[in-house]
């Protein structure tokens, strides 16, 4: 990620590194400043030219003397005292603009990081296996794609910047000062170390305790939902002064840890303030010492305090940062864990013309933490055109079939062939392409309904879509919405019914045209006259087209050309309707009682 | 059906005001001792900060002054005159060493007590609004609940009482203590020098304008790029669930288009709070640089030392008072601000917590019954079970009627089924008879009297109430049935959970009873956390079982050992069932079968079903979308098995 904006970092901390020395610079003139004015008092007045620069303090050195050569000698500015007044607006509008510049880069390049990583983890979980991610909690994911990456765009941006500052501000301020005199510059840094290591460690415990308010915030958080939940029961069971007491457990709970961690965390600000507070008085005293030893000016000791106070805070905030360095640590591996997942390969494969001739020889699919066949030695041919029934009980296997054809799952042993070529040769994406399958619990995006029709072929006419919707039977539906086709669905639009839905998913599917169609139940979702009716008009629409059809009702299965009764992923009975209400077994069972109760 | 309302988030509004503020005081009143204490502390933070240090300097600068320092020996023979607040001190170096360090001491603990109680009010206000706002919650009538989504209460609870919380005190305690600053420093300032004092205060208005001026386009701006964030979560929760369909679609290309755009306008948006952002800190610094160009210009017009100060000590006072002064001024901006944009939360809050509950006792009733946190059991007369309803009818909303005079009997110790569509009206028929609502006309007798002559703990004491999805609270299996009876013993439990024949299978598990349900009772299968529900309903004894779409939700697996407990718990007790699935009930005394707010049919399984009317109509449509094995056994038991002739 970093790599990508390589460039603009390294700008980006060269700003930074000019805006601490112009900050550095511009508090180092009111030394100069302060030396001239204490000369001019000795000499006789505020005002008063200077004439050399020996006059000016005890500590003049190469920083003093060039910045006084530059702007003008020291004649010259001693009598314009005016010109410091310039030179420090001059330099805050500098440090302003690089300041600007370089929180604009940072704000630039740490959203596109996050974004280029928000599309890098997505597009890879998106491409994840099935079997994957259907393992993976969505919770999980998600937490990751979210905090984790905030986490991390946090360290990138801010974090690094501040440790990067204080580093700039610390080496600065410390080479100005031990220019002017090393001794000050020595004292002026010597309690930092402490500072950072006392810190370093209070702080992460000060986290641990944080941490376990935050729990038990979330288990206050929990109770609440529990309530709100459970509303009708607590009622119903008069259970209110229980609810208030049980509350009360948790709000005790917090109080005490929030406590525990506040109690510390102002202990840590109230004890490193201690060291902030010293290492100012002892640059303060010792200062007064050296200057009363004629060792550095009033000048200097005025300088060195307002260092010390630009360097002490970021210090004990950089404490802070590093000892939270494990966080963004754990969030780094967490999203490494998914980017590590190999993908599914959709794009490498043949992409040949697919017709519906498909022949299934000796299929067999496990699951891979099963040793339990979910398919078994399942083998029959289906010729260009017909339409296969599919029926069985639960579980016996009639929607891992289809999900074979498809290669959501990939068979585990025997040959599945389509027009005479292996199914697992074949490229995925053209092959969902041709095989289209309607799933049993369809998924309709927030999008309007035409956008959901047609996102899978994205240069659909308005009136394949209405082709495609009239014959799931959903066109009048649609056009009795108050926005028509532009109706939004989904979690902030209109609620479709589930049979509704169903049949906007069938118009989504039959929009692409496919060569094979597979309905996963999502007929049997629907009263038996709709399903009559698409049934009808997919045929008379399509002659050539293969379709799947899994379902339990007689009706639907019994005009098919070839019809499968699965049980325990075998097949248990095959063949035309007629054969099978001839013979005993549970087509046979089912089309008494399906007679019975018409 | 309740008529739920799509609930309005309401416009947050930019004016302060102090009375939305003012309900919010008395969480911090309450704690008056620790109030003072806070203020002393921060007083003597501020005067240690605003008026201590710079006159320590200011003080120790001073001493170099026309250098008299020369006539000192050792430096420890040094007097150093200190002005602090206008009072002259003299320290010897050695006392002054003393005087900076006790002070450290001193700030340190002053410090510690400040954020301490800072804090401590911190939580006092947020538990105490949730606490409040809970207890509220408790009391609220059902229609609340219809109307308000319960997303919304717990943000209420969650994020506002913690907000509020904290601007409270990391905001509005502070106000004082930035307050205190800026007089020890105003005063400090003008006991130095009154026309420096001036020339700096000459600039805060303007601080005050810039900063409040930023914070509010920030907050905005922040506010819409959060937005589009969250609207990126949702996107990506959403698409991480379709990921089947995405797959099977083969338009991954098309949805990471999708999350380009989005994640685009996320970072577009960012980036324009980020760009007025990074101008807020530079422009504060300018106008600072300003101020001290100015007061360079000006210092050598006057003549400002006094006997204590020398000029140049001045000259380092004032080039520091600049800070000083800017920054307690663009923190009363600052929160301002904060403020304002808290204040919709505050109000959202206390919405809640000052809603009337619409269903309340009478007095009189309150007064011989005890109110619903304090039973009088002792006045509760014994429930039989005979329950009339009165040409009840009933509207949610004023002008819409779901329930049209309802007029029925039912008998103690009968079982009674209520069938019909979404909407028929058989939910709020069970809302009306367990007291979630009150009819709007007629009225429902129990045992011969009204039943708003009886508290509503009376009614509900005697209810067994079993609802659709069955819910598991967080705690052991024990707890979660004793949920019915709180003081039950452990015999009482075992019994309970013999009757629906959920023992066996507890006492197999490894801490048994013992057993701690997490995640809504994850590791349970859906049927037998509802033969929990039923062994919480029975515990209570009750004279009124009211089993509300319990077996809806049930796979039809376990449907058949729910059937089995159903029958065994129905046993001498008045039964009401609602159902939406047709299956569970062939086996009541009477099945009444309602359409649009009217009973249409009277009468059991198999009369209804040879009835050829509405009720087998509604079983027949069910019979089609069950799976082959359900189809083969609702068959075998409820046609041939009931000696149906169809």
């Amino acid at each position: 990620m970093i790599k990508d904006c390589k460039f603009i970092y390294f700008f980006y901390f060269f700003l930074l590194f000019l805006s601490v020395l112009f900050t550095i610079t511009s508090s180092y003139l009111n030394k100069i400043l302060i030396d001239v004015l204490q000369a001019q008092e000795n000499l006789g007045g505020i005002g008063t030219p200077i004439k050399d620069l020996s006059l000016l303090g005890n500590d003049t050195n190469i920083l003093t003397t060039f910045f006084i050569t530059i702007f003008g000698g020291i004649e010259f500015l001693s009598s314009n005292l005016w010109m410091f007044a310039v030179l420090i607006i001059g330099f805050a509008l500098i440090a302003a603009a690089t300041i600007i510049t370089r929180m604009i880069m940072r704000s630039s390049f740490m959203n596109k990081m996050s974004k280029n990583l928000q599309l890098l983890l997505f597009s890879h979980i998106e491409r994840l296996p099935y079997s994957k991610i259907k393992g993976m909690k969505n919770g999980d994911i998600i937490q990751t794609c979210t905090r984790d990456e905030d986490i991390l765009r946090r360290f990138a941006g801010p974090d690094i910047a501040l440790i990067v500052y204080t580093f700039y501000i610390v080496l600065l301020s410390f080479i100005f000062l031990a220019i002017t005199n090393w001794m000050i510059a020595l004292v002026s840094v010597c309690v930092l170390p402490l500072m950072f290591i006392y810190s370093f460690f209070v702080i992460k415990e000060v986290r641990k305790r944080y941490r376990l308010t935050d729990d038990s915030e979330a288990n206050m958080t929990d109770k609440i939902e529990e309530n709100l939940a459970s509303v009708r029961l607590v009622k119903a069971f008069n259970n209110e002064t229980y609810e208030i007491n049980s509350f009360e457990k948790y709000i005790t709970d917090f109080r005490n840890k929030y406590l525990n961690w506040r109690k510390l965390s102002a202990f840590f600000f109230a004890s490193s303030d201690v060291f902030v507070f010293s290492q100012i008085a002892l640059t303060t005293i010792f200062g007064f010492v050296l200057c009363f030893n004629n060792e550095i000016s009033v000048g200097t000791l005025f300088v060195s305090f307002t260092f010390v106070n630009l360097m002490v805070w970021p210090v004990r905030d950089v404490a802070t940062v590093l000892s939270n360095l494990a966080r963004a640590n754990a969030s780094l591996d967490r999203i490494n864990l998914i980017l590590d997942e190999p993908l599914e390969d959709t794009e490498t494969g043949l992409t040949p013309k697919i017709k519906g001739n498909i022949e299934f020889n000796n299929v067999s699919f496990f699951f891979c933490d099963s040793n339990q066949a979910a398919i078994e030695n399942v083998s029959f041919s289906v010729k260009e055109g017909q339409t296969i029934a599919i029926m069985g009980k639960t579980g016996s296997g009639k929607s891992t079939l289809a999900y074979l054809l498809t290669r959501l799952y990939d068979y585990t042993s025997g040959s599945i062939k389509i027009n005479g070529v292996e199914l697992k040769e074949i490229q995925k994406t053209h092959l969902r392409r041709n095989i289209s399958i309607v799933l049993q619990d369809p998924f309709l995006f927030s999008k309007t309904i035409k956008d959901n029709i047609r996102i899978a072929k994205q240069d659909a006419n308005d009136k394949d879509i209405v082709l495609a919707t009239s014959i799931s039977q959903i066109h009048s539906n649609i056009l009795q919405f108050p926005n028509g086709y532009d109706t939004p669905v989904g979690e902030k639009g209109t609620t479709l019914s589930g049979g509704q839905k169903q049949r906007v998913a069938i118009a989504r599917t039959l929009l692409s045209d496919a060569p094979v169609l597979i309905f996963d139940d999502s007929l049997s979702a629907l009263d038996t006259e709709t399903d009559y009716n698409i049934r009808k008009a997919l045929k008379e629409k399509s002659r050539e087209r293969t379709t799947f059809i899994i379902t339990h009702r007689i009706a639907t299965a019994k005009d098919a050309d070839l019809i499968l009764v699965l049980d325990n992923g075998k097949i248990s009975e095959m063949g035309k309707h007629q054969d099978l209400i001839n013979q005993e077994g549970l087509y046979k069972n089912i089309y008494d009682i399906q007679t019975k109760m018409e | 059906m309740p008529v739920t309302s799509v609930f309005k988030e309401e416009e947050i509004q930019s004016k302060f005001s102090m009375v939305v503020w003012a309900k919010t005081f008395k969480y911090v009143f309450i704690k008056w001792p620790l109030l003072i204490l806070l203020f002393v502390t921060m007083m003597f933070t501020s005067f240690y900060d605003a008026s201590f240090i710079p006159s320590m300097n200011a003080g120790l600068i001073s001493a170099f002054d026309g250098g008299q320092l020369t006539n000192f020996e050792s430096i420890f023979d040094v007097i150093l005159n200190v002005k602090i607040l206008g009072i002259d001190l003299s320290f010897s170096f050695l006392n002054y060493i003393i005087f900076y360090v006790v002070m450290i001491i001193l700030r340190s603990v002053a410090i510690f007590l400040t954020f301490f109680t800072m804090n401590y009010f911190e939580m006092i206000i947020m538990t105490g609004l949730r606490r409040d706002a809970y207890k509220r919650i408790q009391e609220l009538s059902f229609s609340y609940f219809d109307r308000t989504p319960s997303g919304w209460l717990i943000a209420r609870l969650q994020n506002d009482a913690a907000n509020i919380g904290d601007v409270l005190s990391n905001s509005v305690l502070r106000i004082f203590w930035i307050a205190t600053e800026l007089v020890f420093t105003l005063i400090t300032m003008f006991s130095y020098s009154w026309i420096l004092s001036l020339i700096i205060l000459a600039t805060t208005p303007l601080i005050f304008f810039i900063v409040l001026f930023f914070q509010k386009v920030i907050l905005k701006l922040s506010r819409i790029a959060r937005t589009a964030y969250s609207e990126f979560v949702r996107w990506l929760a959403e698409s991480i669930s379709g990921n089947k369909t995405i797959k099977s679609l083969a338009i991954e290309e098309t949805i990471y288009k999708e999350c380009e755009e989005i994640s685009t306008d996320v970072c577009k948006k960012r980036f324009k709070t980020g760009k007025v952002n990074a101008f807020f800190n530079p422009s504060i610094n300018v106008l600072s640089a300003i101020t001290t160009a100015i007061i360079i210009i000006v210092f050598p017009m006057i003549n400002i030392s006094n006997e204590t100060t020398s000029t140049i000590a001045m000259m380092v006072l004032f080039l520091g008072f600049v800070g000083s002064i800017f920054n307690p001024i663009a923190q009363f901006a600052e929160i301002f601000a904060e403020l304002i944009s808290t204040q919709a939360n505050v109000e959202k809050l206390f919405m809640l917590i000052d809603t009337k509950p619409e269903l309340v006792d009478k007095p009189e009733v309150i007064e011989k019954y005890g109110s619903l946190f304090a039973n009088k059991k002792e006045s509760f007369e014994e429930m039989k079970g005979d329950i009339t309803f009165n040409h009840v009818s009933f509207s949610y909303k004023s002008d819409l009627e779901v329930l049209h005079d309802m007029n029925i009997h039912i008998t103690s110790g009968s079982s009674v089924a209520i069938v019909g569509e979404t909407g028929s009206g058989k939910s709020t028929t069970v809302n009306l008879l367990c007291r979630f609502y009150e009819p709007t006309k007629g009225e429902i007798l129990i045992d011969g009297v009204n039943y708003k002559n009886r508290s509503v703990g009376w009614l509900r004491s005697n209810i067994g109430y079993v609802q659709q999805t069955p819910f598991i609270f967080k705690g052991t299996i024990k707890d979660n049935i004793k949920y019915g009876k709180l003081d039950a013993t452990d015999e009482e439990v075992i019994n309970a959970c013999k009757v629906v024949d959920l023992h066996n299978f507890i006492i197999s598990l490894k801490d048994g009873y013992n057993t701690f349900l997490r995640d809504g009772g994850n590791e349970l299968s859906q049927g037998q956390k509802q033969l929990i529900s039923f062994a919480r309903a029975i515990i209570r004894n009750p004279k009124l079982l009211i089993l509300d779409e319990a077996t809806s939700s049930i796979d039809t697996e376990t449907e058949h050992v729910i059937q089995v407990a159903i029958s065994k718990v129905l046993k001498g007790r008045t039964s009401i069932m609602i159902a939406h699935r047709l299956s569970t009930i062939v086996d009541c005394d009477r099945i009444l079968v309602m359409k649009d707010g009217k009973i249409i049919e009277d009468g059991n399984h198999k009369t209804l079903m040879e009835n050829h009317g509405y009720y087998y109509e509604l079983y027949m449509n069910q019979f089609k979308d069950l799976n082959l094995e359900e189809q083969i056994r609702t068959f075998d038991e409820q046609i041939t098995g009931k000696d149906v002739n169809l």
